[in-house]
């Protein structure tokens, strides 16, 4: 239809993945603890199906386990599994905006996006950030056009990096400010730059992750 | 001793439906039915419905709401974005093995075995030796998430080598990476590494694009 934009969200399965993996990398969710399809799925607000699907891409990842009679365990995890994850993760979303760069994408979404983020912020709405957070990343990886990056990256989505240190402003105003300069980099086309601050911005929340495993 | 990798039925029957949309046995756009696959692969339908949502989760495949599900095209853009991404992170994995640099005698006992393999044309041999070797690289990345990942795309696009002009010169870079992990040499790994995906992401475009020709 004309004038009219496709509205980029990801599909239920993989935030239902999402909002799963947060809470058992955040140690919400706890070793051994049983998850059953139709209490999660009341519990996120989505039907079964995606439930479904998301306990098996968890599966696949090592952090749940599943039970023929479709229940699970939680797995236990520990700091080197964090470390794993979002050093893969960096290497993964580095090599994404230096394509965004080297390719000359179209980049008006990301700077979209990162606005979304600023008037949240500015607004003091913290509580949305996590949504414009996750539309920035979104937005770069849609840019960079590599379709497989772009699923690799959402199976290592986990939602809000927060640590057990920081309040939600404090860790959208850190946030905000490191995308403000990957923007930057990748406006200018920038690729070195781009590729060190998002490095350096995926460590940060890796570092920021690990303070809740002190 | 060899691990054994006990694959369950799900892994394997994806495995199958994605060598048969890869070489073209199922055309794009095709329709797979649920109970059709199920009964011409011999297992029951629970399997099949979870290999559809790998292989949908893939791109192989889109789902319809009745759980069956659509060929999609395989495009050459898609071969390439894979082996984009699985040169990307050997090159990381490799780079990580040749700075930790662990004992390399399996590694080397792999690289001879798979040169006998190919002499004797023994290529189902070749094969395992192959994918042991890049296993224990990825390994040597010391990074499980990594290691998942590789070994989650080798099984995504993996066409087993069955020329021996290929085979031998893939082997003889296997070979270079070894001594680059031996003299903890990451960048010359990593160059390395690099043409050997490349190589086989020319294979598989051969393939995809020809397979009509070899079948």
């Amino acid at each position: 239809m004309k004038g009219l934009k496709q509205i980029i969200m990801m599909p239920a399965r993989e935030q239902a993945a999402a909002v799963l993996r947060e809470a058992i990398l955040t140690k919400k969710l706890k070793e051994g603890e049983i998850l059953t399809l139709s209490a999660t799925a009341a519990q996120l607000g989505v039907s079964s199906t995606p439930i479904r699907e998301a306990f098996q891409i968890l599966e696949r990842e090592g952090l749940i386990r599943l039970y023929p009679n479709k229940g699970a365990t939680v797995q236990g995890i520990n700091r080197k599994y964090i470390q794993d994850f979002y050093l893969t993760r960096a290497i993964l979303e580095s090599e994404s905006v230096v394509t965004v760069c080297r390719e000359k994408a179209a980049i008006e979404e990301i700077i979209k996006a990162f606005e979304s983020g600023k008037s949240v912020v500015e607004s003091r709405k913290f509580a949305q950030y996590q949504d414009s957070n996750q539309l920035f990343h979104l937005a770069i990886w849609n840019a960079a056009g590599n379709e497989r990056i772009k699923s690799l990256l959402s199976s290592l989505w986990m939602g809000s990096s927060m640590g057990s240190n920081a309040s939600l402003e404090t860790f959208s105003n850190t946030s905000l400010r490191e995308h403000e300069m990957i923007l930057d980099a990748i406006v200018k086309c920038d690729a070195d730059k781009a590729k060190d601050s998002m490095y350096k911005h995926i460590i940060r929340s890796m570092e920021s992750i690990l303070t809740r495993f002190e | 001793m060899n691990q054994l990798e006990i694959s369950p039925m799900r892994d394997k029957v994806a495995a199958e439906l994605r060598r048969a949309i890869l070489y073209g046995t199922f055309a794009a756009f095709e329709y797979l039915s649920l109970d059709r696959l199920a009964n011409d692969l011999g297992v029951s339908k629970m399997p099949v419905r979870e290999a559809l949502q790998i292989l949908s989760m893939e791109g192989l495949v889109t789902i319809r709401p009745n759980h069956s599900a659509i060929v999609n095209k395989i495009t050459d853009d898609y071969i390439r974005d894979h082996f984009d991404v699985r040169s990307l992170l050997e090159q990381e994995a490799i780079y990580r093995a040749a700075v930790f640099s662990g004992d390399c005698t399996e590694l080397r006992d792999c690289c001879l075995r798979a040169d006998e393999a190919c002499k004797m044309e023994d290529y189902t041999q070749f094969n395992i030796y192959n994918s042991r070797i890049h296993q224990i690289i990825w390994r040597f990345s010391a990074n499980q998430k990594l290691e998942q990942l590789l070994s989650q795309m080798w099984n995504t696009m993996h066409i087993d080598n069955y020329a021996q002009k290929n085979a031998l010169a893939s082997n003889k870079e296997h070979k270079e990476m070894v001594a680059c992990i031996v003299d903890r040499e990451p960048q010359i790994a990593r160059q390395v590494m690099k043409s050997h995906v490349d190589r086989s992401y020319k294979m598989i475009l051969e393939i995809k694009n020809h397979a009509k020709d070899l079948l």
